[in-house]
């Protein structure tokens, strides 16, 4: 399929845009979601004994609509793509609250510092059953301020600081939450 | 109703009542002042730490939370031209063009007398309407409710917009990620793989922490902000001529409000583009709307006033969430052990005139708090980014965390983080999703009693042959086919009301407003 034909005289063969591959992955992952769950579904009865809905109704058509949706959604997108020169649309979202529409933009680095950020997140939730999770906590936000974000080690040590002194008050005095302490709880050490 | 209505202010006006509120109120002004971090990113935040409190107490938090964030999040649409909300969209026209003209102040004054005007007179709607409401679905029984649910599900099509497909995806996502747990009929666990963390379902608050919190908080860091437009406290003041050109765009944004806040998953987003295009279409000063005109400012935010108590009629009455942030407090009530509902007003009849009432008083809180404190509140734009999201991550997993002192809730955050960023990332709507968790148990729950009642008749001969039921459907269905119709009979209409609304929220600015705000404003960390 060409799309030069409609191109003016003497300037450049247009070419065809790239799919949206981020859509078209999370469109895909959606879907393979959804077969998943109707597949999986199949052991729950439909219906009851006396007639009744039963354990594997919902999920089964809703898993089953989900997955048409999808896949209605792909063929959309690739007929899209094979028909127009111009740019697949995807649709902005204007729901009612929360969306923000803002994939354009981006701030240099984020990316590296989204990774950061992350495995960050990541080693501190698997260190909180070993050093407790206000130490965990406060180690994390010392680290993403002085490391990640490069601000000054006092300024961050005394954010780290505050965080800790305040999340122990709101949490483990007024709210009385059982937090866990890792290898620093006494009742390890006494038995 | 009065002698309900005097116990339910009696109720809230407790000191420890009157203390929640506004720490409510200031916690969802400082929300909804940092970018992003709009009311049910708040709310999802702060359930966790209401868990200790009454459920009065806690609903009143929470509402306060609510309330707060909507004017908190027009200050930061005002200086930063950065809503907090994307209710607060429509603020960065006119209110981010007036601060750029030296009048921030003036902007930010205006913007909370008209929200709490007509909140004020919203909450009085609200009181006479709720229970009237409440009262003719008293009678509602499995097939009604069945139809009501329905209507709560067709409100994933309004919550989704213009983006009708990943709306309904999200949606179903929604409603099939609910399906997880035992289920409600027979008892049967689903999807939980032996995993008994999973026998109760996906925890809601987790979720919600997940997906509004954490996934906002790393599409934050993937965007920069502008610097804030300083604002004094003498700035305030209005001029006669201010007041006089606001009277009108009140009255009208509060009407467009309350009746659009009404209707179920309208939300208050488009409550203020609503109001927007009624001020381009009937105010005198209609030419200027786009360049600072006080009009556009007033008229959203009252509009928004509005409609966030009126978000509450189908909430109460019929357990049906006006809009996302409505959709989690629906599902704080359940995590209380309260079924939100006509019943709700008979059985307890203290809660919800209480929390009716603790409106009224947050009102005036928040009209203490944000009319003269404005350039204080904005001085939070100030803290670094840096700081602040560290701060929000330690919160988010505490929280979580508090919930079930277990381990898992952190994990559930943390997975529902990564979902909520993609989501952000690929302009997927939360809204569906959310109402798909809350309405879909609710709805099969409905189903399932349906279905035993009817036996072998079959469901639709249940449902169709209640008058209530069908109202309810042909009012889904009114919901669901409207805005299409509406949209298809007037296409061009449709794109000129867009053209100035292009603006993206949590964007620095949008269309005519992106020439003006330049690049070299930004910066990745405040």
């Amino acid at each position: 399929m060409s799309t030069t034909t409609s191109a003016p005289a003497g300037s450049p063969p247009r070419q065809r845009p790239p799919r949206p591959v981020a859509v078209l992955a999370s469109t895909a992952v959606v879907a393979a979601l959804a077969a998943a769950a109707l597949v999986l579904s199949a052991p729950y009865p439909f219906s009851n004994a006396d007639g009744s809905i039963g354990p594997g109704a919902m999920p089964r058509v809703v898993s089953g609509a989900l997955l048409l949706v999808c896949l209605g959604r792909l063929a959309a997108l690739e007929l899209t793509h094979r028909r127009t020169a111009a740019p697949a649309v995807v649709a902005t979202t204007s729901d009612g609250e929360g969306a923000t529409g803002d994939g354009a933009q981006e701030v240099p680095g984020a990316h590296r510092k989204l990774l950061r950020v992350g495995a960050t997140v990541l080693v501190t939730a698997l260190a909180i059953p070993f050093a407790g999770l206000l130490l965990s906590l406060t180690a994390m936000t010392f680290f993403l301020a002085a490391v990640v974000e490069k601000q000054p080690v006092v300024r961050s040590a005394v954010v780290a600081g505050a965080t800790f002194v305040v999340t122990y008050l709101v949490f483990g005095v007024l709210l009385r939450v059982p937090l866990p302490l890792g290898v620093f709880d006494p009742a390890l050490w006494r038995s | 109703m009065w002698e309900n209505l005097a116990a339910g202010a009696a109720a809230a006006v407790t000191p420890e009542n009157l203390l929640w509120c506004f720490i409510g109120a200031v916690l969802g002004t400082v929300i909804g002042i940092l970018p992003g971090l709009g009311s049910a990113t708040g709310v999802a935040i702060l359930i966790p730490v209401t868990l200790t409190l009454s459920p009065l107490t806690a609903l009143i938090m929470l509402a306060g939370i609510y309330h707060g964030a909507q004017f908190g999040s027009t200050t930061t649409a005002i200086l930063i031209a950065t809503p907090g909300e994307s209710s607060s969209v429509v603020s960065t026209f006119d209110g981010y063009q007036m601060a750029r003209k030296g009048r921030a102040g003036q902007a930010l004054a205006i913007s909370t007398i008209g929200a709490f005007a007509a909140s004020v007179v919203s909450l009085g709607f609200l009181m006479l309407l709720a229970p009237s409401f409440a009262r003719l679905a008293l009678n509602f029984g499995p097939p009604e409710m069945l139809a009501i649910m329905v209507l709560g599900l067709a409100t994933i099509v309004v919550f989704s917009g213009k983006a009708l497909v990943p709306g309904l995806m999200m949606g179903l996502l929604g409603i099939l990620v609910a399906c997880v747990g035992v289920d409600v009929g027979s008892g049967t666990p689903r999807y939980t793989f032996g995993e008994v963390n999973l026998f109760g379902g996906l925890p809601f608050v987790e979720v919600m922490i997940g997906l509004f919190a954490l996934g906002e908080l790393l599409n934050q860091l993937h965007r920069g902000s502008v610097t804030p437009i300083r604002t004094r406290f003498r700035d305030l003041l209005l001029t006669r001529e201010d007041l006089r050109r606001s009277v009108a765009p009140t009255v009208r944004g509060g009407v467009v409000g309350f009746l659009l806040g009404c209707l179920p998953g309208a939300g208050t987003t488009l409550a203020s583009f609503m109001a927007y295009g009624a001020e381009k279409q009937f105010s005198r000063n209609r030419r200027e709307l786009g360049t600072g005109a006080i009009e556009g400012v007033v008229a959203p935010d009252a509009a928004t006033g509005a409609a966030s108590n009126a978000n509450f009629v189908p909430t109460l009455a019929l357990g049906v969430p006006g809009g996302a942030t409505t959709a989690v407090l629906l599902g704080a009530f359940l995590v209380y052990g309260i079924q939100p509902g006509p019943m709700l007003f008979e059985q307890q009849p203290v809660l919800v005139w209480g929390l009716l009432f603790s409106f009224l008083v947050g009102s005036f809180m928040l009209l203490v708090l944000n009319l003269p404190l404005a350039p204080v509140f904005a001085q939070i734009l100030r803290v670094r980014y840096a700081f602040m999201y560290p701060l929000i991550i330690a919160t988010s997993l505490l929280g979580a965390y508090s919930v079930k002192n277990s381990m898992f809730s952190v994990w559930v955050v943390l997975v529902f983080g990564v979902v909520g960023y993609a989501m952000k990332r690929l302009d997927l709507p939360m809204a569906p999703l959310v109402l798909g968790l809350v309405i879909g148990p609710l709805f099969e729950k409905a189903l399932v009693q349906t279905s035993a009642l009817a036996g072998d008749a079959g469901i639709a001969s249940l449902v169709l042959t209640s008058p209530a039921a069908i109202t309810v459907l042909a009012l889904a269905l009114v919901l669901v086919a409207g805005p299409l119709l509406v949209a298809r009979l007037r296409p061009q209409r449709v794109v000129e009301d867009a053209a100035p609304e292009t603006v993206t929220v949590g964007a620095p600015a949008g269309d005519d407003q992106t020439d003006r705000t330049t690049r070299t404003d930004r910066q990745g960390d405040r």
